[in-house]
């Protein structure tokens, strides 16, 4: 029980610590002797409330994925190497889930209010694959759900009007109870991703009555 | 594949301005770009230069027709935060040696790209290299990175 509750501490350690600064981190890599294995499930509820509006512009909130599988990415259209790397990763792990890919609902949430209309969204993500959601709001609707994945963003100018977003570089894995499960890392290989992602699935799914691992 | 691998490693001499320095030998591997909207203004292009010469060579700048300009840039994630700097030094190139422009990396950073790149389009870079020296370098752009040429990584 400690162990878990360790765990879970940690899995959401790493965004914070982005917030916190360099003491807080170093402090809390020091603890996290190994990253959280996919079956050691964080168990910690998190990316609940929010409410954005989808690519589509629908009015959406945390509740309209409850129930199934999530990734979470947060990023902005005009990031050209960090955010078009995590949702190409993404993107791959959606291909390599083959049939399953449909119970899994990749959120892209925009920490870009100003620019990243819904319509633009629609244009980017679907470069990626048809089934990437992009998610924007106001920047207090933003910063809600920044908030509720513990997540850090900030708008550093790069002269004149332009400007760049700096923002966690974390792909969450959520289980459909809306637990965090972990995180995919881009550096993994692609078949490491889809079998946490298959895992997040088996365990949660709706009539998982037998033990996990029973069945493969 | 042979012919894949073919495709994405065309190597290339140095083609010197004025004085030609066939002792410096850039070449340029696997140069892709992922798929891009004009609208939103940035494109990214990844590569490797490999140095075959006895000199080292520093790559200070580049320019395309397809977009207003090219900057080199790099991406750290630090303390699991993505912030992005540009390269105004530019990146050296060791005699011998190469250097990777890779995701979430360096990277060539188009700015204000005329028209949107598609998968399938393949586009010019020319660098420009301290000695004064150009490379034309062709870019294919993709959406995921071209698999890797047997001669392409150097460790
Ligand atoms: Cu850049």
């Amino acid at each position: 029980m400690n162990r878990r509750t360790l765990l879970a501490t940690l899995g959401v350690g790493i965004p914070v610590a982005g917030a916190l600064g360099w003491g807080v981190s170093e402090w809390m890599l020091r603890l996290m002797q190994s990253p959280a294995s996919p079956s050691s499930p964080m168990q910690q509820s998190i990316g609940s409330p929010f409410a954005l509006t989808d690519h589509a512009g629908r009015r959406v909130t945390d509740t309209s994925y409850a129930g199934t599988v999530r990734l979470v990415f947060f990023g902005f259209t005009h990031c050209p190497d960090v955010c078009p790397t995590g949702l190409g990763y993404i993107a791959e792990v959606l291909d390599g889930l083959g049939d399953e890919a449909a119970k899994v609902r990749p959120l892209f949430i925009s920490v870009d209010s100003s620019r990243d209309t819904p319509e633009l969204l629609a244009s980017y993500v679907t470069q990626f694959h048809p089934a990437l959601i992009g998610l924007t709001g106001s920047e207090a609707e933003v910063a809600q759900a920044a908030k509720v994945f513990r997540t850090y963003y900030g708008k550093v100018s790069t002269g004149g009007d332009s400007y760049v977003m700096e923002h966690s570089a974390s792909i969450y894995l959520l289980g459909s109870e809306g637990t965090l499960r972990g995180f995919l890392d881009t550096h993994e290989p692609v078949a490491t991703a889809v079998s946490k992602v298959r895992l997040a699935l088996r365990d949660t799914a709706p009539n998982a009555a037998t033990p996990a691992g029973a069945s493969s | 594949m042979k012919r894949r691998v073919l495709l994405a490693t065309a190597a290339l001499t140095l083609a010197g301005r004025g004085n030609a320095q066939p002792s410096s030998m850039l070449v340029a591997e696997r140069a892709w770009s992922r798929p891009a909207l004009a609208r939103i203004g940035t494109a990214v292009t990844y590569l490797t230069l490999r140095n075959d010469g006895s000199a080292p060579v520093r790559v200070v700048g580049g320019s395309t027709d397809i977009a207003e300009t090219v900057e080199i840039h790099e991406s750290v994630v630090d303390n699991n935060v993505a912030r992005m700097r540009p390269r105004p030094e530019g990146v050296a190139v060791p005699s011998g040696g190469s250097v990777r422009f890779q995701p979430n990396g360096l990277h060539l950073m188009l700015m204000k790209p005329r028209a949107d790149l598609r998968a399938g389009q393949i586009f010019t870079i020319t660098l420009r290299l301290d000695n004064g020296a150009t490379l034309d370098v062709p870019v294919t752009v993709a959406a995921r990175e071209p698999a890797a040429g047997h001669d392409g990584m150097h460790h």
